[in-house]
């Protein structure tokens, strides 16, 4: 391992223990004016041993003679006691507590995430226990390998949590992918982490993260725009279609994946503009196509659209801070008619690793952009060009 | 004369129609095959990503992805062969010397290092096992891509 390694490692226990001394919330075992231990009845070494011989179970007294033999140096001692308790009480929320707490202290961190998996397993104890397995995680802690084999009920909180608190996601990746091999992955987790591994410009490993969450039926035609059929409903995750966020009436616009005759697939892209501001593009998904040269194609019908410079489909590189430089803009579509093709030539540079396509109003950065009425779009592909 | 000539027709035909369709494709730019296709496997085609199917000829330049769970063999007209685990990428490239090809894996901060967490977390890609093994059929033997 290397001096890196190990100085994460070590920090990775220093913040473990700050975090487990945080976590103690004994009822059993009560403590004195300056912080010690104590048991009711008890005020010596003499009365806990009196305690435990009237009653070899009452795991309390040893759990305070645990911590009394810790602060006096006996550590072989105290590993006993703990030990001891543990075997009397294995998921007493004190006991679990207090010897996780310990074995940390120790450096004996495999035998802390037994415990503090039993904790997380029984207890829940997320906010507080989390923080723990995020920076044992980060530290490649190989205790942790049996929590994640074990694919535990809160694995899937963890990600989400592990995402939100910035933890590297290419961390959280292999954790994503045993919940998405058993099923059992929610649409937050591969939200975060995908988003997560954009925003690092780990597009490959995020696209294949989200790819193996999709259903075995999904898969049989990704195309280069997932869904450009429309057929399906939006996840709004990964590299499916996202929907701007908000009621229609303060983003000025309703999206539909309605039933439409375009000749193409049962239904088709449906945007409602209500005549308001706009400020945004109404859809949008991401792509991770590799570089070259391609056409954008597919169909699209207006009806009664008014707007001053109409509607466009815009292509743009994604840089790390947000969408970069554009790389294709369709026609403006305006006005009504029946449903009729459209293309775009499109260029990926080679240093374009992520794409982002977006329905917007034309000019959006030119001025204020209103737009009433409705567009439909169907059959949205990206084709090779030979 | 009409019927040599009828015969001679028919047996054209014949072997025209019986000819292995392995050979036709053969005679198109392609390089290579899918075999062993196992769970969910991607090739790029023009319109993007598609399921791979047991067989399929493929052209240079093609994307293989292997999905979680999935895996397959490129095997090469010449006999060249690699093999992909789960998670992988391979772009299938014409000319290029057998021991040079490899698959990719795709998810592999952790166990490309080597660390422990993540040859748990990842079965069976850790270190040299996580790049794509070739099994080169022209000498009968695994070749490491290294």
């Amino acid at each position: 391992m290397s001096a890196n390694a190990t100085a994460w490692r070590g920090g990775a226990i220093a913040l473990g223990l700050l975090l487990a001394w945080r976590i103690i919330s004994v009822n059993a075992v009560l403590y004195d004016d300056n912080g010690r231990p104590q048991l009711p009845g008890a005020s010596s070494a003499r009365d806990l041993v009196e305690i435990l011989r009237t009653n070899p179970a009452e795991v309390a007294a040893l759990l305070v003679m645990a911590q009394s033999r810790e602060q006096s140096g006996d550590i072989a001692g105290a590993t006993r006691a703990y030990e001891s308790a543990l075997q009397l009480a294995p998921i007493d929320r004190d006991t679990l507590t207090l010897a996780s707490a310990f074995f940390l202290r120790q450096k004996r961190v495999p035998e802390a995430l037994v415990q503090l998996d039993r904790l997380v397993d029984n207890y829940g104890e997320f906010d507080k226990v989390f923080p723990v397995f995020s920076q044992l995680l980060a530290a490649r802690e190989p205790g942790m390998q049996a929590i994640a084999a074990r694919n535990p009920k809160w694995l899937g909180r963890f990600i989400a949590d592990g995402c939100r608190r910035n933890v590297d996601p290419v961390l959280l990746a292999p954790l994503l992918q045993r919940r998405a091999a058993g099923g059992a992955m929610h649409s937050d987790e591969v939200g975060c982490v995908t988003a997560s591994l954009r925003t690092a410009g780990k597009w490959d490993v995020a696209y294949q993260v989200w790819l193996n969450t999709l259903p075995r039926e999904r898969l049989a035609d990704v195309g280069f725009v997932f869904n450009g059929s429309f057929e399906y409903e939006p996840s709004g995750v990964g590299f499916d279609w996202r929907i701007a966020k908000g009621a229609e009436r303060e983003v000025g616009n309703a999206v539909a994946f309605a039933s439409a005759n375009s000749g193409a697939g049962k239904r088709a892209l449906r945007v409602s503009y209500t005549g308001k501001r706009q400020a945004a593009a109404a859809i949008e998904e991401y792509l991770a196509v590799a570089p070259g040269r391609y056409e954008l194609s597919g169909l699209a019908r207006m009806d009664q659209l008014s707007s001053v410079r109409g509607l466009q489909w815009a292509l743009r590189c994604v840089a790390a801070e947000g969408a970069g430089r554009t790389l294709a803009v369709s026609e403006r579509f305006l006005a009504g008619g029946e449903w009729r093709p459209f293309s775009m030539a499109v260029s990926i540079p080679a240093d374009c690793r992520g794409q982002v396509l977006q329905l917007e109003p034309a000019g959006l950065n030119e001025g204020t952009t209103y737009v009433a009425g409705t567009a439909w779009f169907d059959d949205l592909r990206l084709t090779r060009a030979r | 004369m009409k019927k040599p000539l009828a015969l001679l027709a028919a047996a054209l035909t014949l072997v025209f129609a019986t000819q292995p369709l392995a050979q036709k494709q053969k005679d198109d730019e392609t390089v290579a095959k899918l075999v062993e296709v196992q769970g969910s496997v991607l090739v790029s085609r023009d319109a993007g990503l598609v399921s791979g199917v047991e067989l399929q000829r493929l052209l240079p330049g093609t994307r293989i992805i292997t999905t979680a769970n999935s895996g397959t063999i490129i095997e090469y007209d010449d006999g060249c062969r690699v093999r992909m685990k789960e998670n992988q990428r391979f772009e299938v490239e014409k000319d290029r010397d057998c021991s040079l090809l490899a698959a990719l894996p795709i998810i592999d901060a952790p166990a490309a290092v080597g660390l422990p967490l993540a040859s748990i977390l990842i079965p069976g890609a850790v270190g040299a096992g996580a790049v794509g093994t070739i099994v080169d059929s022209r000498s009968n033997q695994t070749v490491s891509p290294s």
